[in-house]
């Protein structure tokens, strides 16, 4: 087991490496630069702003200046805002979403699994057929969709719930349907996929044979091997959470990370985008670690490969 | 089998069987080529089929519909700006008098052409990728499964929007964008298919009989996973899609008058409050069109995994 | 009385090609402390014929016909709601029934420890502590002959080897000394060396229970060897029944006669032509009321094609079903 998490983390680190390697590559192929506003018609200042960020520095020698930061945790600072660090944006804006996060990761693994065992178990056909209906309706629709299609019934012509911004728990109603129904319909397909091929396999005849009970042999013997596939998909699940709330954020007007990164992204603000991408980087390996971890303590067979 | 409940035994009944009245090894099936028999399986999927027609009917109004139509995407004509639905204009106008109808085909014309193209070159780089990792094996499959691994763990998002950020929203790097972050998923699969198809006894075989590792790996480990790469296809379109037109929302993605799926949704973004009817169009087009792609691609599954029979 | 009781059961399943009649109209018994064998092919019906009998068919096949009773308890499912009949099946069955399985490498569950698995049955029909059923649990390991049962408990089926887990499989059925133990093939997955293991434990507890044991093969050397009985089924029908010196020195159904002739024996002394059966069984999708095996027949006569025949009895536990016997086609078998 040791091993295999230093194994799985090590893997981690050269995701990061290659990502951050891209990601700044990618920012210095790219044209034009925030320092074409007005204030830097200056060519003095400008000269100092490019110094106060190495652009003076040939491209390797500030790569392995930016490599060096990152390996000390410092993202750097703001070519826009002068003064905000990367840390900044990052802690202003990323406990929002983490919050909003949860609330749908959630809503995601309940509404999921039970949509999904309802589809597969159920012996009436028409619950069987509407719990498919709503789980390709949630993969189908992308979730801004959702988000303005519920705004506009919920918001607007019903004026039952708030849409903008993440004051009350009443705020977090809409964002967060609109944000897990996507991980929702991906679990329900999952689990009822799963599950259905579970219950075909031997060993749950063998279980039905000892005379266990048809709901015990369920629970003891089918959904755990059930589980396998919708654990492994919860490190995907987290990333879509993530750059899910890049479009949520949008639409409800919520002052988190992804809202930041869409504003940096217009603005050309590349130590920021570099900086967010980076940390969406690493919250996102690590939940993939996790993720292997846990699918390697229920399924015992995964740490001999 | 009434006529021969109660009849009478006679000595002719007990006289030996000709050869030819036996049929031991008779064929109890028809029998029907893979597509044949994939395509009655797939018949039967109602909701796919519903699907394939609603699709079909889509992109020939797309195609059709600005061709014939008076009005350009982007002629505006402020006397008649705001319109609710008329006959003239079944879908009504925006705020600078264009007709919504020509518009959303329009956007149409450019969200299916992304889907479709995106999809194509993930699935060329995919099957091409997957395809030699899978049939080389050893080292050389080891590194560049790791590489897609990596790839892999990295949100599609956050590689659409960097590489737009860097070439400027234009068709070309949005089309770049959802390539790189779709082929992926493609080439673990062919890898998967081929390397079991290559244990094969008639891969084998057609090596024994001289045949090089270029035309085993096309000629007859590709061709035996084409069920799988055709479902995994008919998912890349829906998802190239949903792609673009999160970019178009979130306002990164082609620039005006040029208008997406997406970027007219964004558009309409504003007038949520104000004119939910307008917004309506565009989100409508989306989610049935969407809907349609994935009941087709759940209806091929389906119909093209033979173990469902 | 008999310990099981079958009388004219039929089990079909529904396929979008139509209805497979998977068995038919299929009788037997078995007594206290007796061994049957049932020989056919694969896709003679005889591991559906089980499956009918222990409540465990698939989704989409059911018993269409037929009682079934264990010792006295009826369990035939037409008599009770769906309902009622599982309750009733979940005493009955790994408690009164049990059953050990073909594939020692799919029957386990592969996340969950072998002690888990073992214990389960046991405190289903026991009211005893976890404690006192690993306890129970150990003994039966050991008298399946698994080495150090305390630490096996706690290792998962993959730790295992083939011949292991097919023991522990075998442990798991004899959890509750069942009445009638159903064996289907257990040795059909395992390697000639293992497969000699196995039936020499089976054999061993065969004479130790005094439980039923159903053997179901397609190896009539595993029949000759510890077998009391032999039904031989073709197409879903038991076509003859016997004792075993019956079955092998007085065959009277072709498809028997033909059964045996395949067997190769290393200790005759005559270097012996074998002879195998031509065709393929037949298709049980839609399949007509004659004898299922005059496609294959060397011997088959115009009325095989039209009428199933009835049986005929030879002693009182050798019968067969075949034209051959019926008086009028006198002389044509030879």
């Amino acid at each position: 087991m040791f091993k295999y998490i230093v194994k799985r983390v090590l893997i981690g680190f050269v995701t990061l490496f290659i990502l951050a390697t891209a990601t700044f590559f990618l920012m210095k192929v790219t044209p034009g630069s925030p320092f074409s506003a007005e204030k830097y018609k200056n060519p003095e200042a400008l000269a100092a702003a490019k110094a106060k960020y190495n652009l003076d520095k040939p491209i390797m020698e500030q790569y392995v200046l930016y490599m060096e930061d990152l390996a000390h945790g410092d993202l750097g600072e703001s070519m826009v805002h002068q003064g905000n660090t990367v840390w900044y944006y990052i802690e202003h804006g990323f406990p929002v979403t983490a919050r909003l996060g949860v609330v749908a990761f959630i809503l995601a693994i309940f509404g999921g699994i039970s949509l999904g065992a309802a589809a597969a178990l159920s012996k009436k056909k028409w619950v069987n057929n509407l719990c498919m209906v709503i789980a390709t309706i949630g993969v189908s629709v992308p979730s801004f969709l959702i988000a303005m299609i519920l705004i506009i019934v919920f918001g607007v012509e019903l004026k039952l719930l708030p849409f903008v911004g993440l004051i009350s728990p009443a705020n977090y109603v809409l964002p967060a349907i609109s944000l897990s129904l996507y991980p929702i319909a991906m679990i329900a397909r999952l689990t009822r996929s799963s599950l259905l091929e579970v219950m075909k396999q031997d060993y749950i005849i063998l279980a039905r044979s000892k005379g266990t009970p048809y709901k015990k042999v369920i629970i003891k013997h089918a959904l755990k091997n059930a589980m396998l596939p919708v654990i492994t998909y919860c490190g995907p699940m987290f990333a879509f959470l993530l750059t899910g709330s890049f479009v949520i954020e949008n639409a409800f007007s919520i002052p988190g990370i992804g809202k930041t990164f869409i504003t940096c992204v217009t603005d050309r603000d590349y130590p920021v985008i570099m900086g967010v991408t980076i940390f969406l980087g690493i919250i996102i390996i690590t939940f993939n670690i996790l993720t292997d971890i846990i699918s390697a303590m229920v399924d015992p067979r995964i740490k001999l490969k | 089998m009434e006529e021969i409940k109660d009849f009478e035994l006679t000595p002719e009944l007990f006289e030996p069987l000709e050869e030819s009245e036996k049929n031991a090894e008779k064929i109890a099936y028809e029998s029907k080529t893979y597509f044949q028999d994939a395509w009655a399986r797939f018949k039967k999927n109602k909701l796919a089929l519903i699907g394939l027609c609603f699709l079909a009917v889509m992109v020939i109004c797309c195609v059709v519909i600005p061709m014939v139509s008076p009005y350009t995407y982007d002629g505006q004509n402020m006397a008649i700006a705001s319109q609710n639905p008329t006959l003239a204009h079944p879908m009504g106008t925006d705020r600078f008098g264009r007709d919504i109808l020509v518009r959303v085909m329009c956007g149409g014309r450019i969200s299916l052409s992304v889907g479709v193209i995106a999809a194509t070159i993930a699935l060329v780089v995919g099957v091409v990728y997957g395809g030699i990792a899978g049939y080389v094996g050893g080292k050389v499959d080891m590194v560049m499964m790791r590489i897609v691994d990596c790839m892999y763990s990295i949100p599609d998002t956050l590689y659409v929007i960097l590489i737009v950020v860097v070439f400027e929203p234009s068709m070309f790097s949005i089309l770049l964008g959802i390539s790189i972050s779709s082929w992926m998923g493609m080439s673990r699969q062919v890898r998967t298919q081929v390397m079991t198809l290559k244990e094969q006894e008639f891969s084998l075989a057609a090596f024994v009989l001289g045949a090089s590792s270029k035309r085993i790996l096309f000629k007859h480990l590709i061709i035996n996973s084409m069920g799988p790469i055709i479902v995994q296809f008919t998912m890349l379109v829906p998802s190239a899609i949903f792609s673009e037109a999160t970019l178009g929302y979130l306002g990164i993605g082609l620039s005006v008058p040029q208008a997406s799926w997406g970027t007219l949704a964004n558009d309409a973004k504003g007038l949520v409050a104000t004119r939910p009817l307008e917004c309506m169009w565009p989100i409508l087009a989306i989610c049935l069109t969407m809907l349609a792609l994935n009941f087709i691609g759940d209806g091929l599954g389906d119909a093209l995994d033979p173990k469902k029979k | 009385m008999a310990m099981l009781e079958v009388n004219h059961l039929s089990t079909e399943f529904k396929t979008d090609n139509g209805i497979v009649k998977a068995v038919r109209d299929v009788s037997f018994k078995v007594e206290k402390g007796e061994v049957l064998g049932i020989v056919g092919e694969s896709g003679s019906g005889k591991s559906q014929t089980m499956f009918s009998i222990m409540g465990l068919l698939s989704g989409n096949g059911y018993v269409s016909e037929g009682e079934i009773t264990i010792d006295g308890k009826d369990i035939s499912p037409k008599n009770y709601s769906e309902k009622e009949y599982e309750k009733i099946m979940s005493d009955i069955r790994g408690n009164d029934m049990a059953m050990i399985f073909q594939d020692p490498m799919t029957f386990l569950n592969p996340v969950l420890k072998i002690g888990t698995q073992l214990i389960e049955p046991i405190l289903n029909h026991n009211k005893i502590s976890k404690q006192e059923a690993t306890e129970r649990a150990i003994e039966l390991m050991r008298k399946v002959g698994i080495p150090s049962p305390e630490t096996r408990l706690n290792q998962y089926p993959f730790e295992f080897s083939g011949g292991m887990r097919q023991r522990i499989i075998i442990a798991i059925a004899l959890a509750c000394n069942p009445k009638i133990i159903i064996a289907d093939e257990p040795t059909t997955a395992l390697d000639v060396t293992i497969q000699a293991q196995v039936l020499d434990l089976i054999s061993n507890l065969k004479d130790e229970l005094d439980s039923g044991i159903i053997m179901i093969t397609h190896d009539l050397g595993v029949v000759a060897s510890i077998c009391d009985r032999i039904n031989i089924m073709y197409g879903g029908k038991v076509v003859e029944t016997g004792t075993t010196d019956e079955i092998f020195y007085n065959p009277k159904h072709p498809y028997t006669i033909g059964l045996l002739s395949c067997i190769s024996n290393p200790e005759d002394d005559v270097k012996k032509e074998l002879h195998p059966i031509p065709g393929s069984p037949p298709d049980l999708l839609n399949i007509k009321e004659n004898c299922p095996f005059a496609d294959r027949c060397e011997k088959a006569m115009k009325i095989c094609k039209m009428k199933m025949p009835e049986f005929t009895e030879y002693s009182d536990s050798h019968q067969c079903a075949c034209w051959l016997s019926h008086p009028m086609a006198k002389g044509k078998g030879e």
